[in-house]
């Protein structure tokens, strides 16, 4: 398949040296001092708070960082590779609230949390479960992170997401996930997990972010390096110049990964979208965001580098047609430019705020459709089937052909839960909407979720360490 | 003479060169400053707080009119009387301990120093200890919390906690907002109130005030 791509090559060298010229002349704010001290060791003019990168540094750092690597789940036919030709779908991230069609919005809880890896487990076009689908606000904050990863690496044998909150979450994921995936060196070779650092826009890093990402970029873990720049409130109005911002904070973030150990694997990861005007606030549901997508994906692919960005995002308070075509949107757009590592492919309601139920569900739906998109087509005599039309001849039909039998389970897409019957065999099974049907169908799948196993000795080092946790 | 209502009207637009003068032109054609504050300026934010709430103004809009108010109300201050200026109350507002997020807080600063209170923002991460000492030494009688983290929700009952404990509750009206909180999440740690935008802090604010 090819890529879809909204600025010229011309273009893109522009932003690029608006965003050099950004990171050189304006600058950006690092209040946390190591890594200040070792961009001032690397050649950066630092004043105060912040730091002036040389041009030189910046493409010579980038180059750096591979284009491509592979997270290695506890199941290996599960691993997945982040970059080339391949797009990865991961649930919704940091909603504190859950919503489904029985209870409503609610504060989420770990049970929720737990509910989602399940379904991210069963469902076969999410690749990785995530790591912050809901916050389990029933769980002391200190105890979060541990609980998070241990239900990850326990309820399902795809990677996961690791913390994104902080030095110390990230160190403990490490440990968690080394009682799994072996020694430190090991996990360098088959990293099992990915976690998101953001920047804080416009143009800085706080300390907790700053000091995860050294943390992870010195044990080798994969990171995406993130930010989310609202066009109109943190960066211009215009979507050039957001991209600008947004450009200077991803790769200023990279470079730092990369000074603290070469070849640290990162996800250039843009997630910038427009304001609400009337409100305000930050709109994910825009076509702005489409936008950015579009051009981030670009930008990564100018920098080799594996890169995030879309979703199933919307505005939206509940799972209704503003929810199902913005989200359309931005996954559409995610697949079609050629990004790698799509957060939020399921489940997000209200710019963030919420996890539905039925919207994980309905946008698994999206999810394999746009699958199906990516997997693209060959041109081959079979393929192309001149024999099998000359054999049918006008006014023919295929359906009983066996080139039809042989090929339509892989050709045609078959769906998760779209409704395609007609009219009075949908009346007798109910004539329920979909939001009622995904209602119904991820109270089917937890139903029937068997947890993959986990070797004895393994799982109960495991539970020793979350009840040393719980017990403090 | 100056029309209060042409003040008003270029207010509504934005115009802040266009209010200077017509302010100083009031001024020099003797026109009260009070006069000037409430029928003129006052009168014009309630206009463009109605607009926002009906959708007819956006943000960046209502921020220049905010803009432009304050820079009006910088001419007029050394002719103001303290009570001409504590009328409408003073307001300490921040975001709590912890938490960086600055854009809400700051379009709620905005909104209520353009209503005409007197507003001191302490910025982001800020302990509870900064919130008591600011409203001991302002004698403000609104404190408003922000928080965009629900890890950081919790320090804001640990402000009211602070608030109390200092024996200031009584004194203040606490307001709370910001993505994650609730009207529910305000109630269960005794705040006064909950807006969950800008514009309805200003009104609630002024509602508390009574």
């Amino acid at each position: 398949m090819g890529f879809f791509s909204y600025f010229s090559a011309e273009e893109i060298l522009s932003i690029h040296e608006a965003t050099l010229a950004t990171m050189e002349t304006i600058g950006l704010v690092f209040t946390y001092e190591p890594a200040r001290d070792l961009f001032a060791r690397a050649g950066c003019k630092i004043d105060g708070k912040r730091v002036f990168f040389p041009k030189k540094l910046v493409e010579e750092q980038i180059r750096k960082a591979p284009s491509q690597f592979t997270l290695h789940a506890r199941n290996p036919e599960k691993n997945v590779v982040i970059g080339g030709d391949h797009i990865a779908f991961v649930p919704c991230y940091g909603a504190p609230f859950v919503h489904d069609l029985d209870k409503g919005r609610r504060a989420g809880t770990l049970e929720d949390y737990n509910n989602f890896v399940r379904l991210a487990h069963g469902i076969p076009y999410l690749d990785i479960t995530g790591g912050m689908m809901t916050e389990p606000n029933d769980i002391p904050i200190p105890n979060r992170n541990a609980e998070r990863i241990y239900s990850s690496m326990v309820l399902s044998d795809k990677p996961f997401m690791g913390a994104g909150t902080g030095p110390e979450d990230a160190i403990q994921t490490m440990e968690m996930a080394s009682i799994v995936f072996g020694s430190r060196e090991e996990m360098v070779e088959k990293p099992p997990f990915v976690s998101i650092l953001c920047s804080l826009t416009p143009l800085g890093f706080d300390d907790k972010m700053c000091g995860a990402i050294m943390e992870y970029a010195k044990a080798g873990m994969p990171q995406l390096i993130s930010s989310l720049t609202i066009a109109g409130a943190t960066g211009p109005v215009t979507m050039e110049g957001t991209l600008v911002v947004q450009n200077a904070e991803i790769l200023a973030g990279i470079v730092l990964t990369q000074l603290v150990r070469e070849g640290a694997p990162v996800i250039f990861a843009g997630s910038s979208s427009a304001t609400a005007m009337r409100f305000g606030t930050l709109s994910i549901g825009a076509p702005e965001m489409a936008v950015n997508t579009a051009a981030t994906a670009q930008m990564g692919r100018f920098y080799n580098l594996p890169v995030r960005g879309g979703g199933a995002l919307t505005d939206s308070k509940t799972v209704d047609s503003q929810a199902a075509y913005e989200s359309m949107m931005s996954m559409m757009m995610a697949t079609l430019s050629g990004i790698h590592f799509v957060l939020h492919s399921v489940g997000i309601l209200e710019g963030y705020i919420t996890a539905s139920y039925e919207k994980f569900i309905l946008d698994s739906e999206i999810c394999g459709m746009c699958k199906r998109i990516k997997r693209g087509e060959e041109i081959t005599d079979e393929k192309l089937a001149l024999d099998v039309i000359r054999e049918v001849g006008p006014g023919g039909e295929y359906l009983t052909h066996m080139h039809t039998f042989k090929h339509f389970r892989q050709e045609l897409y078959a769906p998760l839960m779209e409704e395609r019957d007609n009219f009075s065999n949908w009346s007798k099974k109910g004539g329920l909407t979909m939001e009622q049907r995904a209602n119904a169908k991820y109270k089917e799948m937890l139903g029937n979720y068997v947890a993959p196993s986990m070797g004895g000795n393994i799982r109960k080092e495991l539970d020793r360490y979350i009840q040393s946790v719980r017990n403090v | 003479m100056t029309d209060l209502s042409d003040i008003t009207h270029a207010l509504i637009s934005g115009d802040t060169d266009k209010v200077c003068s017509l302010v100083q032109k009031a001024l020099d054609q003797g026109i009260p400053a009070v006069d000037i504050l409430n029928s003129g300026l006052i009168a014009g934010m309630d206009i463009v707080g109605g607009k926002m709430q009906s959708g007819d103004m956006f943000i960046p809009e209502v921020l220049m009119s905010a803009k432009t108010m304050n820079s009006a109300v910088e001419i007029l201050k050394p002719l103001l009387s303290e009570e001409d200026m504590s009328s409408a109350g003073h307001i300490v507002i921040g975001t709590v301990k912890g938490d960086l997020h600055d854009i809400g807080k700051n379009l709620v600063s905005m909104m209520v120093e353009s209503a005409g209170f007197q507003v001191t923002d302490l910025g982001v991460d800020v302990p509870p200890e900064a919130f008591v000492k600011a409203v001991q030494k302002s004698g403000a009688t609104i404190v408003a919390l922000s928080a965009l983290l629900t890890t950081t929700m919790p320090m804001m009952q640990q402000t009211i906690h602070a608030l109390s404990e200092s024996g200031l509750r009584d004194k203040v009206k606490i307001i709370v907002g910001g993505a994650p909180v609730n009207q529910e999440f305000a109630d269960r740690i005794g705040a006064d109130g909950y807006a969950s935008d800008a514009g309805s802090a200003c009104r609630l604010a002024k509602q508390l005030r009574g």
